[in-house]
């Protein structure tokens, strides 16, 4: 039997890693309920993020926690471009175009990437955050705890934008109905584009957490992309906690069943938990429509 | 009249090609541009086994490496547990495919547009951590097929003039296969099922039973190009099979070139391969990955301006051009009118 | 025995109730509108009828036979075949594709459709039924480029390839101009003269009129009168539907 010690501790991880991919999907559901396009790019803003962190740690010696405020701004600005530049030629096409576009988009960026710093595996050197900590029987790097509540507090603050301020009832107004909301006088442009500003730079807040723990390589978005998928539709759309609570649930699913089941085929048990809801719950765990 | 005198250029044309395509191993003895077509060819394949299921039913599987890489194992684990010939190994790798692919069907069809495809993603996924762990298809070593001499039976030989022929017979074939299925019952089915699902429903098909037969025959046609593809490179083994840039490869020449087209793929196959190809001599070692950045912005490219690829290109053109030629035509004859 | 029995039939979605405990019966030969303001739930429950929707309560029966969990397809083949609103044929395929894959698909081998030329068994059906709505001459253009007014037309040629029982039509003449309209109303007259059983959704008043011996009204999913034309015209409660007073 597996002890209650190491079952605690794969729980408290897999949360935790949970809270990355929630912080991820947050972003991805956020861009999908607006305009209905599943960006297959999204994984590798949060690379290009890891990168970024990286580069600035090894060349300008940067604490992650220094680089993380210009991450921020950058990655906004560029989730707007990439709305702007690319994105909102789709916006009317059929879903298979709009599927390539961002499907292209991503092979672009991690091929660009590949060419330019090789296949190889960085890690960011130890920092503020890579300290372990005991807390109890867990023990839980400072990186790990840390994104955890970022994420948290970053979908918290997401959550209140969204549906307090103005702006952000913009943004719910058109991801309900364009048509309507166009017609109240909301600049859906400027909403799209601003989705995509705050959806690109919560993956980008999320790359530069995980990478104080994470090894940095050109396809290391991917798994997130994916896991960023199910956790919007094992969350449900039109409900963002569910999307969050979603990729809690696949980082313990990860976490707990891996450890106690079989640690190799850990994303194995994610998936076919993704089958199956997409299956038996087309709505989603939390889904409002 | 002018009907019929199209269709005898068209024939002419296709047997030109053909011909040119046999004559191309002695037109360029070299192993490096044989080798280089022998690819062309085997994605030629594999794109239109994909455009069956995707180009021509919407439903876009980025899956079909699974059927690549069952193919590949089944015949290369026959050859090397059983001493079975690749030929007959073909056989029980279509049998697994086909069954896989009614599984995966029958669970995933009723999923919308990218959940589908995200799903073949994670079953690619599950299988590929699967395979890695197994120990009877060998984990992540895979399976080294031995050199049996210049043997058809055994589909080795040490040059690469009989690969080349018979991937050139096996493009052939699949093309001609698939050029038929367009026009019959089934192509048209498939193709108001891309259109408008419910409303071929509601005119009594069961379209569930199309796009399966569909997948099937988009599963067996690539598990076939599996075992050429084992018996080429002489190694298998999970990762060079199952990664998403395969995936990635696969659809990608459908996609530039024409879904849904009998033409599409060839002439994706045609721009992209030499392409990559030309890139790569330009740039040398260091050129590792260029092309498919140039294939990111190519698909970005087309997914903007075209998403009916090349084909879309080529029918536009003709439809600018007849519009001219018509317009021009009515002023012709409105002025031989006044006078 | 009744063609088409519909008892309690109710539709929700989310906190909307578009259709609420309809009741309508229909017997073989009878040609019925169905009438009501907007968003009365009119294309809702044809859309239950057909196997689009499944109804959250009631049942329809269809020469008997339960319809109200049948899978689309199934239900078409059962004789009940359907027009929508804003027609929809298949513009990437010619009129004479089309009229294909509207035939019947009894019998049908899937295994045998990708070595089968299109069209070889089609023959004296389709012809016939598009020279009933006198679209014989288009029937190698792609039905995206014919006009709108054609396009209806090819979907009502669709519906009668497979010989349909009970053919429900939704709003045959919305969006057709009126020279079109004297060109289909004389076409459903004719087939119900053939003994063929239909179910109208129409907003126009004149053709209801014109053609049904019986109108159900609808408003906000309720069925608040049936009766004949002329009574339904006079009748208070319709009356207030439409016009809110």
């Amino acid at each position: 039997m597996i002890s209650g010690q190491i079952l605690l501790q794969s729980v408290i991880s897999g949360m935790f890693m949970g809270g990355i991919y929630a912080l991820v999907a947050v972003g991805l559901s956020l861009i999908f309920g607006l305009m209905d396009i599943v960006n297959f790019a999204h994984g590798d803003y949060l690379m290009l993020a890891m990168f970024a962190t990286f580069w600035a740690n090894r060349l300008l010696g940067w604490d992650p926690l220094l680089t993380l405020p210009f991450v921020l701004v950058i990655w906004y600005f560029a989730g707007q471009a990439t709305y702007r530049l690319v994105i909102r030629r789709v916006l009317n096409a059929p879903m298979v175009a709009q599927m390539f576009c961002t499907f292209g988009l991503g092979i672009f960026i991690r091929y660009a990437v590949y060419f330019l710093w090789s296949a190889d595996v960085r890690k960011v050197s130890d920092n503020l955050l890579s300290e372990v900590m005991q807390v109890g029987t867990v023990f839980i790097t400072r990186a790990e705890a840390a994104a955890f509540a970022a994420s948290l507090a970053a979908t918290a603050l997401v959550f209140l934008f969204i549906k307090r301020t103005r702006l952000g009832k913009a943004i719910q107004a058109t991801s309900q109905n364009k048509a309507a909301a166009m017609e109240m006088g909301i600049y859906t442009d400027k909403v799209n584009a601003m989705g995509w500003g705050i959806g690109i730079m919560c993956v980008g807040l999320g790359g530069v957490l995980l990478a104080t723990y994470y090894p940095v390589h050109y396809y290391a978005g991917w798994p997130f992309s994916l896991v960023a998928y199910i956790a919007v539709a094992m969350g449900g759309f039109g409900s963002f906690w569910g999307v969050y609570l979603g990729g809690i649930i696949i980082g313990l699913i990860e976490g707990v069943l891996g450890t106690v089941l079989m640690p190799t085929y850990k994303m194995v048990f994610v998936y076919i938990a993704f089958i199956l809801v997409l299956i038996y719950r087309p709505k989603g765990l939390f889904g409002k429509f | 009249m002018k009907e019929s005198a199209a269709t005898i250029y068209k024939l002419l044309g296709v047997l030109a090609v053909i011909g040119l395509l046999i004559l191309f191993p002695h037109i360029f003895p070299k192993p490096f541009p044989q080798h280089i077509m022998i690819l062309l060819l085997m994605y030629v394949v594999l794109g239109q086994a994909w455009n069956i299921l995707g180009g021509y039913s919407g439903q876009l599987s980025l899956g079909n490496q699974i059927f690549l890489t069952l193919g590949a194992y089944t015949s290369t684990m026959f050859l090397v547990k059983l001493g079975v010939s690749p030929w007959l190994g073909i056989l029980p790798g279509i049998v697994i495919s086909s069954l896989a692919a009614l599984a995966i069907g029958t669970i995933c069809f009723n999923l919308k547009g990218h959940y589908f495809a995200i799903a073949t993603i994670g079953l690619s996924e599950i299988i590929f951590i699967i395979f890695l762990n197994w120990e009877f298809v060998n984990s992540s070593y895979g399976f080294q097929i031995r050199f049996a001499g210049n043997s058809l039976l055994w589909m080795t030989w040490s040059h690469k003039l009989p690969y080349y022929y018979l991937i050139l017979l096996l493009a052939l074939l699949v093309v001609a296969f698939v050029w038929k299925m367009d026009r019959s019952t089934l192509g048209i089915y498939l193709r108001a099922i891309k259109e408008d699902e419910v409303r071929v429903k509601s005119l009594g098909i069961d379209t569930r039973k199309y796009k399966l037969l569909a997948f099937v025959i988009s599963a067996a046609i690539t598990t076939i190009a599996g075992t050429f593809y084992a018996q080429y490179v002489m190694y298998i083994d999970p990762d060079s099979l199952l990664n998403l840039d395969f995936a990635l490869l696969i659809i990608i020449l459908p996609l530039v070139g024409g879904m849904g087209t009998v033409l599409g793929p060839i002439l994706g196959a045609c721009l992209l391969v030499p392409l990559a190809e030309y890139l790569r001599t330009l740039l040398g070692g260091g050129g590792r990955g260029v092309h498919l950045i140039l294939y990111g912005l190519i698909i970005m490219a087309i997914a903007v301006s075209q998403p009916r690829g090349l084909i879309g290109i080529i029918q536009e053109v003709q439809r600018r051009r007849f519009r001219r030629n018509s317009v021009a035509g009515a002023e012709e004859e409105s002025d031989h009118e006044v006078a | 025995m009744k063609l088409l029995d519909i008892s309690g039939l109710t539709k929700r979605f989310g906190g909307l109730t578009a259709v609420n405990a309809v009741d309508i019966t229909i017997e073989r030969g009878e040609m019925i509108g169905l009438i009501g303001p907007n968003g009365s739930g009119k294309t809702t429950l044809f859309n239950c009828l057909t196997g689009l929707y499944t109804a959250d309560s009631g049942k329809a029966l269809f020469k008997g036979v339960e319809i109200t969990s049948m899978p689309s397809h199934r239900i078409a083949e059962s004789g009940i075949a359907r027009t929508f609103q804003l027609a929809r044929v298949f513009h990437q395929l010619t009129l004479f594709q089309n009229m294909c894959i509207a035939q019947s698909h009894q019998g049908e081998k899937v295994i045998a459709t990708p070595l089968q030329s299109s069209g070889a068994e089609l023959g004296d059906a389709a012809h016939c039924w598009l020279d009933f709505v006198g679209l014989t001459g288009l029937k190698h253009e792609y039905a995206g480029d014919v006009s709108y007014g054609q396009q209806k037309l090819l979907e009502f040629a669709m519906v009668l390839m497979s010989d349909p029982d009970l053919i429900l039509l939704d709003e045959p003449t919305s969006g057709v101009n009126p020279v079109m309209i004297n060109k289909i109303v004389p076409l459903i007259w004719n087939l119900n003269q053939q003994g063929k059983t239909l179910f109208i959704i129409e907003h126009n008043m004149d053709v209801v009129m014109k053609l049904c011996q019986r109108v159900c009204v609808l408003d906000y999913g309720e069925k608040i009168f049936e009766g004949i034309p002329e009574e339904v015209q006079r009748n208070p409660k319709v009356i207030e539907a439409y016009f809110g007073y």
